[in-house]
């Protein structure tokens, strides 16, 4: 995916002149020209993350669309209070887009990990948030992101799903004749578990989606018991059902405690 | 042009602390001069506009209120709502969507320093001749913040902004950061920082003209100033003054 936004900000900036990159000394060899040096546009300002977040704010005041990348805890958790007073009270539209998900450095142990990033974004006002769970989806979460009027956080993940027939949001229906009465959503990168473990889900239908607006309540009452799979440690659809209480919700969060994602990474992964 | 008359500020920050029983009356008082040298210094060659100043140490948001209201740039009716319950003028400086006088806003310190950079970067981008000023205080310069901003600003030679350090001494009981502050001569290529006094325009405003490079400029001031009583007293951080204060301050401030 890291590729794939590289690739989109080269082709970005070709027509849009008003926008710049700042890294935190990472990705940096992709975006080097023939001679090794950063292509235009583009400043590895290194490690100050609190920092970068602000001054990036202020390049948004004069109407430059800053993009601003770095590891996930470093950006979200480290930065936070930029993030809530620069970018959410303040109204400085800044792109945050992470280098990973939250468990892909989990051999450097629990310094890398990231499972808040998205209930600590999903708590600001003017801050949203995207969850490619496939290549395919990045250039459209980053461009949803740059039309969005306010801040958005892209975050990037090496865990991509290639399961491509569908859209986000589509219903995918079992092509069982014995279907259940179960519906599964899966949030982002759960895709990608969803498809690792197809015998578990024999005969459920479900959505696939990246952004919350992407999911319509309405096809809800279809079903009898939901399953809602996000790769983070607290729901962010916490409220969202609450006069559906007919239904069974259940929540499956990665990780299963959140005592156990912080610190350390979920069994699943470690499979 | 008529020469400002700073304790004509300090009066009106005096009414808004006692109007609203809030305000940062010492650290409001510490400023007012260097306000009126930005503004100064600005309207030698170019229009005043008050987004290009960041107040990065919001508390001292009262004397950035009393200052606009000066030049007429804030009326007597958003006077009155100052520290108002459900006013936007509140104790720090507040951010007012499309309102060109608050376009930023600040309390928890050390958020200004970064932001004023990149707007001064970007108007380096985009080739405007624009200077960028940020007011902060010396206990302010504790945060990781400001050295990393200094980093950036040493990497990028940006030559349109300058820092204000209020050296008003109020934070040196916890860190002494002030003659950290003045050996930092040797630092950086791209930087100049110069000391001045900080209750005097005339000095500050020809020590803005001493440099094409990014500038911190270590002002040195009074907390409080030029009230006597109050000048060094931590109590006066943040206490509204009683009717017989309210005369004993006035008589300084003729």
């Amino acid at each position: 995916m890291r590729n794939i936004f590289a690739n989109f900000f080269k082709d970005f900036i070709k027509n849009e002149s008003n926008s710049v990159l700042l890294l935190g000394d990472i990705s940096v060899g992709l975006f080097l020209d023939e001679n090794e040096k950063l292509i235009d546009k583009v400043f590895n300002l290194g490690i100050l993350e609190q920092s970068m977040i602000s001054f990036a704010a202020g390049i948004s005041r004069e109407n430059i669309i800053p993009f601003v990348h770095t590891i996930s805890p470093f950006i979200i958790e480290r930065a936070f209070e930029q993030i809530k007073l620069e970018l959410s009270y303040n109204e400085s539209k800044c792109i945050l887009v992470s280098a990973n998900g939250p468990y892909e450095y989990n051999k450097l142990g629990p310094t890398h990990h990231c499972s808040n990033d998205i209930p600590l974004i999903d708590i600001l006002p003017k801050v949203d948030f995207y969850i490619p769970g496939r290549d395919i989806d990045v250039e459209e979460a980053l461009r949803s992101a740059v039309k969005n009027k306010y801040s958005s956080y892209v975050r990037l993940s090496k865990i991509s799903s290639s399961m491509n027939a569908f859209s986000a949001g589509e219903l995918v229906r079992t092509k069982r004749k014995n279907s259940s009465n179960i519906l599964n959503v899966f949030v982002g990168e759960a895709l990608y578990y969803y498809q690792k473990n197809l015998d578990f889900f024999d005969g459920q239908d479900f959505i696939y989606i990246w952004n919350k607006d992407q999911f319509d309540s309405e096809i809800l009452s279809n079903y009898k018991e939901i399953n809602i799979w996000e790769p983070y440690s607290r729901s962010i659809f916490t409220g969202l059902f609450l006069d559906k209480n007919k239904l069974q919700i259940n929540s499956y969060l990665y990780p299963e405690t959140i005592e156990n994602g912080i610190f350390d990474s979920p069994l699943f992964i470690k499979q | 042009m008529e020469k400002i008359n700073s304790n004509g500020i300090r009066r009106t920050i005096l009414d808004l602390c006692i109007q609203s029983g809030e305000g940062h009356i010492a650290s409001s008082f510490s400023i007012v001069e260097m306000l009126i040298a930005i503004h100064t210094y600005i309207n030698k060659k170019n229009k005043f506009k008050a987004n290009n100043i960041i107040l990065s140490k919001g508390h001292a948001s009262y004397a950035y209120y009393s200052f606009l209201h000066y030049l007429n740039l804030f009326s007597d009716k958003e006077l009155s709502q100052v520290g108002e319950i459900g006013s936007k003028f509140y104790g720090h400086v507040p951010f007012i969507k499309d309102d060109e006088r608050f376009q930023f806003g600040s309390g928890s310190l050390g958020h200004g320093i970064p932001f004023a950079l990149g707007k001064a970067f970007a108007k380096s981008i985009k080739n405007k001749s624009d200077q960028i000023f940020c007011i902060l205080g010396d206990g302010e310069a504790n945060e990781g913040t400001f050295w990393e901003t200094l980093l950036i600003a040493e990497k990028l030679n940006l030559k349109n902004i300058k820092f204000l350090i209020d050296c008003n001494d109020s934070s040196e009981r916890a860190i002494p950061i002030i003659s950290t502050l003045k050996k930092m001569n040797n630092l950086f290529q791209n930087i100049q920082i110069s000391q001045c006094n900080g209750h005097d325009i005339d000095d500050m405003v020809e020590s803005f003209s001493t440099t094409e490079l990014c500038q911190v400029l270590l002002c040195q001031t009074k907390k409080g100033y030029p009230v006597k009583f109050m000048i060094g007293n931590p109590m006066w951080h943040h206490r509204t003054p009683n009717p017989n204060e309210e005369k004993e301050i006035l008589k300084y401030l003729l």
